[in-house]
């Protein structure tokens, strides 16, 4: 597991109350139970926890953490 | 022109509290009974010019929502959701089988999520604009108080908020109890929920001149109708009814906990926070509600007072008490133990009014201990009154001079 997966993945298991078996299984953050106003809220968490720069609409509930974690190494944050 | 009457009888069927005073009803009226003041030094008020308040200590979110889900949520929210649960469980209703077209929810409050308010604004101006939480306006809103009851019980009837600052609990009930009248439901879910011990509330309330100054003696300084009081303690509570009418709640065979006989609101139209001198208004609202409730002045057995331990309300509505009610009723303030709860006030005290009926019991007024002289009311103190209750009244009084006054009776 890449770093960034597991800063994700303990984000949304401590703040969003997310199991972390349902994250290993894939699926949307939709289908996790984070809504789209959640994900602008996860949006700003992520930035400030791993200090990469994101849009406000540039995850979207649509997207899986797969996608979200590629994203963000795509846009080279660092380990931080 | 005589006022017209609704004598359409209300069940209370279900009651629910978290407060100061406990997690609980049980456990509030026990500590309600036993006349000990909640009220304590806040470290997250240090620095302020008033840094006590009256604290639902006993609410631990994670011990009532699943992870991830109380942030989400004011506290304001939490509290009203809390206390919802107990007052439907109370009643024996089901929300997975219920029509919940036909239950209504009715909540009063006088912040709403100023929590989120105040921290959001904060990071706006500290942090800048792009850091805003996108849940601010699903978090903070008055409204929201009784949104999220809707979502959580599925209660798909008529669902809003009334905001007549500390009156705001009796005017929930009595719009609820209209709602009921008029057959738009069946149920109505009513109450009151403030969370408002927040900096920027407390300093204003401070600069207003409304707080108690007793910082060095927290426990004595809500003393309602006691000669050195200096102000209120504000609380963060919330109180919840199930309401429905009388004949339904006895053809399902519900436990009926009380009646709500009647209800009467008012404005003074005098001045933004003090109230009228002669509580010319309070004295209206109080008139109103007997009328509505077809009761006498003298068939009022105990009173549970706005009685705020500030200087101006506490001496006005004992004159309005005395002059409508003579001496006869047991008089008591329940804020000597919670504080004053702004829009949850009239709520937990409507609720603490069942239980004296229930009882047979009215609770102490926490701290009095030399009766202002002007008071010639029968104010109970020191420890509990056993007396037979039949009928009680419960007042609120909000700043904007808004009134409301709900009669009960015993169930």
């Amino acid at each position: 597991m890449s770093k960034i997966t597991e800063d994700l993945t303990a984000i949304l298991t401590s703040r969003y109350g997310v199991p972390a078996a349902r994250i290993e299984t894939g699926g949307t953050l939709n289908e996790l139970g984070i809504d789209s106003l959640v994900t602008v809220e996860l949006t700003l968490t992520l930035q400030k926890a791993l200090g990469v720069p994101l849009a406000p609409d540039e995850i979207t509930s649509a997207h899986t953490v797969a996608e979200i974690v590629e994203l963000i190494e795509s846009k080279g944050a660092a380990v931080k | 022109m005589s006022a017209p009457t609704s004598r359409q009888e209300t069940a209370v069927t279900g009651l629910g509290l978290v407060s100061p005073a406990g997690l609980g009803v049980p456990g509030n009226w026990e500590r309600v009974l036993s006349g000990a003041p909640t009220a304590a030094t806040d470290p997250e008020l240090a620095g302020l010019p008033v840094d006590i308040s009256c604290r639902a200590a006993a609410y631990r979110a994670d011990e009532h929502f699943a992870p991830g889900q109380a942030w989400k949520l004011d506290r304001v929210s939490q509290l009203a959701l809390v206390a919802a649960r107990e007052a439907v469980a109370d009643a024996g209703l089901d929300p997975a089988t219920w029509d919940g077209a036909r239950v209504g929810v009715v909540l009063g409050t006088s912040m709403g999520g100023m929590g989120t308010l105040e921290a959001e604004h904060r990071r706006t101006l500290e942090e800048g604009p792009a850091w805003i939480s996108p849940l601010v306006w699903v978090m903070a809103p008055v409204n929201m108080i009784a949104a999220y009851l809707a979502i959580e019980l599925g209660a798909r009837g008529p669902n809003l908020v009334t905001a007549t600052a500390c009156a705001s609990g009796p005017t929930a009930i009595g719009t609820a109890r209209q709602l009921l009248a008029s057959g738009a439901c069946d149920v109505v879910i009513a109450g009151g929920a403030d969370a408002p011990v927040t900096p920027m509330t407390m300093a204003g309330l401070a600069q207003m001149g409304a707080l108690s100054r007793r910082v060095d003696d927290p426990a004595a300084a809500s003393r309602p109708f006691d000669t050195a009081r200096d102000g209120m303690v504000v609380a963060e509570a919330a109180g919840v009814v199930v309401l429905e009418r009388l004949e339904d709640a006895r053809a399902r065979r519900a436990r009926v906990r009380a009646r709500v006989l009647g209800y009467g609101a008012s404005a003074d139209a005098h001045h933004p926070s003090a109230p009228h001198p002669e509580g010319e208004g309070a004295e209206r609202a109080l008139r109103a509600a007997l009328a509505d409730a077809g009761v006498g002045p003298g068939e009022v057995d105990h009173v549970n007072a706005h009685g705020s331990s500030t200087p101006l309300n506490d001496v006005t509505e004992a004159r309005v008490l005395r002059r409508v009610l003579g001496e006869r009723a047991a008089v008591t303030s329940t804020k000597g133990v919670t504080g004053h709860a702004l829009g949850a006030a009239g709520a937990i005290e409507t609720v603490y009014t069942v239980l004296a009926l229930e009882d047979g019991l009215v609770p102490p007024t926490a701290n009095l201990e030399s009766l202002d002289h002007r008071i010639e009311i029968d104010v109970v103190a020191k420890e509990a009154r056993k007396a037979p209750l039949e009928v009680a009244v419960s007042n609120s009084f909000g700043f904007g001079g808004q009134n409301g006054v709900l009669v009960l009776g015993r169930g």
